[in-house]
């Protein structure tokens, strides 16, 4: 019998290798066209993972808030001592409260008088958080949201209070938020009140890093960072979090969202600022071959100057 | 082969893939957000590890290949990379599984904690040579220090639930085969 057996490995071995080999070089193959043409292989993993969490969320779902229920039973061991905390911080949010009704009466009198319209393109969907990166070498999460709900990608994400991250990767059912804490996630900021321009660097850290900073002197901890909307990549203005100096002195961003319990995300639906292509429009030269004749009965064009007045460059 | 082996047989592959999908369940669980300073054991890697030096011969190579390759298309890794190094190292485990069977365990354990970082070494290379961002070092290391003392007690549990057990020297199967 063992002889017996002894002659098949001598007959399978080789195929086993050949086996092998195959295998290899199939995931080498792949891992290659990811390399290559990474778009089409993350378009086909967005479409992979639709199809799988969204079949475990059944799942998942009670199996986390069980979790967070034994979580949350731990901590009703310090149940006396946080009370009084939270008795604490209500009486100074109370004193806050006052002097926040205050000033949105001002800011309300204020924008008033200035007649300002907020971005009325601002609107937002609200997504659930249906799973993290699944490995501690990634910061993102999954949103039960996706194309069929108008998600594009580059969209910022926010929780109730603090910008959290922006959509990479959408699939049908599903999106991926990138946090602001990837190694991947770089978001340019503007530090109040100085006005610097600079750059969340996410470092896989709670709390990412200023940098290129233009002027560090200027940036104290405490100050607020709001998204600067360079670049076009997120709308200005939201909040992001407060600067922290960290041990070695550098300059970080405590975020404002809460990144312990990300559960419901908004998702801020933006659209592309109108971009200016061409410069010659705005402010022309005078066209060498003349003025150009005006189609009858329209109203004289600021560019284009009419017959027989000066030329721009007269008026003084 | 007998029938009560090939069941064993099948029952095991089962219980292969059943918790190969779970550790990958269990990891995807969005419990917190926050970047922690250490990684927690690469599970599958470590059940991978414990079923080619107890019983290679329920799990096909293919099944592992695929399970790695679905793990690192939802772990956000680069595909097919973390696969391949796990089929080598399958490969490499599979084939010195007879040697091993009468060599005391921390022997095993030896091999098997060469093996994973040897991978790990690989993994980052390949990722430097491809221009591909690496993770922290401090995380790798912890990674690889949480995986190997991971494998004793998986080998553990494992003895424990499923019986998965190296061969004995000179064991055999029903049929007098040498397994």
């Amino acid at each position: 019998m063992a002889k017996n057996r002894d002659t098949n490995e001598q007959y399978f071995a080789p195929l086993r290798r050949l086996g092998l080999a195959v295998l290899l070089l199939l995931l080498a193959g792949i891992f290659l066209i990811w390399r290559i043409d990474s778009p089409r292989v993350e378009r086909f993993r967005m479409a992979v993972i639709d199809r799988v969490v969204p079949s475990m969320d059944w799942a998942m779902t009670p199996v986390t808030a069980s979790i967070e229920m034994f979580h949350d039973l731990q901590s009703y061991a310090r149940l006396v001592e946080q009370n009084q905390q939270l008795r604490n911080e209500l009486q100074q949010m109370k004193a806050w409260k006052e002097a926040a009704l205050q000033l949105e009466q001002e800011n309300a009198r204020l924008l008033d008088l200035n007649n300002m319209r907020l971005d009325p393109q601002l609107t937002k969907i609200s997504g659930e958080v249906m799973a993290d990166s699944g490995s501690p070498f990634r910061q993102s999460v999954l949103l039960n949201v996706g194309a069929r709900d108008g998600i594009v990608d580059g969209w910022a994400t926010m929780d109730g209070i603090g910008l959290v991250g922006r959509i990479a990767g959408v699939g049908a059912r599903t999106s991926r938020v990138i946090l602001l804490t990837d190694t991947n996630s770089r978001v340019p900021v503007t530090v109040q009140p100085s006005g610097q321009r600079a750059m969340i660097v996410g470092d896989n850290t709670a709390a990412p890093p200023l940098e290129f900073v233009e002027n560090l002197d200027l940036v104290r901890p405490g100050d607020r960072v709001v998204s600067s909307g360079d670049g076009g990549v997120f709308p200005a203005g939201l909040l992001v979090g407060q600067v922290a100096q960290d041990r070695n002195g550098r300059m970080r961003v405590r975020l404002a969202a809460d990144y312990e319990r990300l559960k419901f995300l908004k998702v801020l639906r933006s659209q592309p600022a109108e971009a200016i292509t061409s410069t010659g429009d705005i402010v022309s030269p005078l066209a060498p071959e003349g003025p150009m004749p005006l189609p009858e009965g329209s109203a004289p064009a600021t560019v284009a100057p009419a017959e027989g007045e000066p030329a721009p460059e007269a008026v003084q | 082969m007998s029938d009560g082996a090939a069941h064993r047989r099948w029952m095991l592959q089962i219980a292969y893939l059943t918790l190969g999908l779970l550790v990958i369940f269990v990891q995807l669980l969005p419990l917190t957000s926050m970047p922690s300073r250490w990684a927690g054991p690469d599970m599958f890697t470590v059940l991978t590890m414990v079923w080619m030096l107890r019983r290679p011969d329920a799990v096909p190579l293919v099944l592992v290949a695929m399970l790695g390759l679905i793990a690192d298309l939802l772990f956000q890794r680069p595909p097919g990379l973390w696969a391949a190094i796990l089929v080598g190292l399958s490969d490499f485990l599979r084939r010195r599984e007879e040697g091993l069977r009468d060599a005391p365990f921390p022997v095993e354990w030896g091999v098997v904690a060469l093996a994973y970082v040897a991978g790990s070494i690989l993994y980052r290379l390949i990722q430097t040579l491809f221009l591909l961002p690496n993770a922290p070092l401090g995380l790798t290391v912890t990674q690889m220090i949480m995986t190997i003392a991971a494998y004793p007690p998986s080998v553990l549990a494992l003895n424990y639930l499923l019986g998965l057990r190296r061969a004995a020297p000179g064991e055999v199967d029903a049929l007098g085969h040498k397994r």
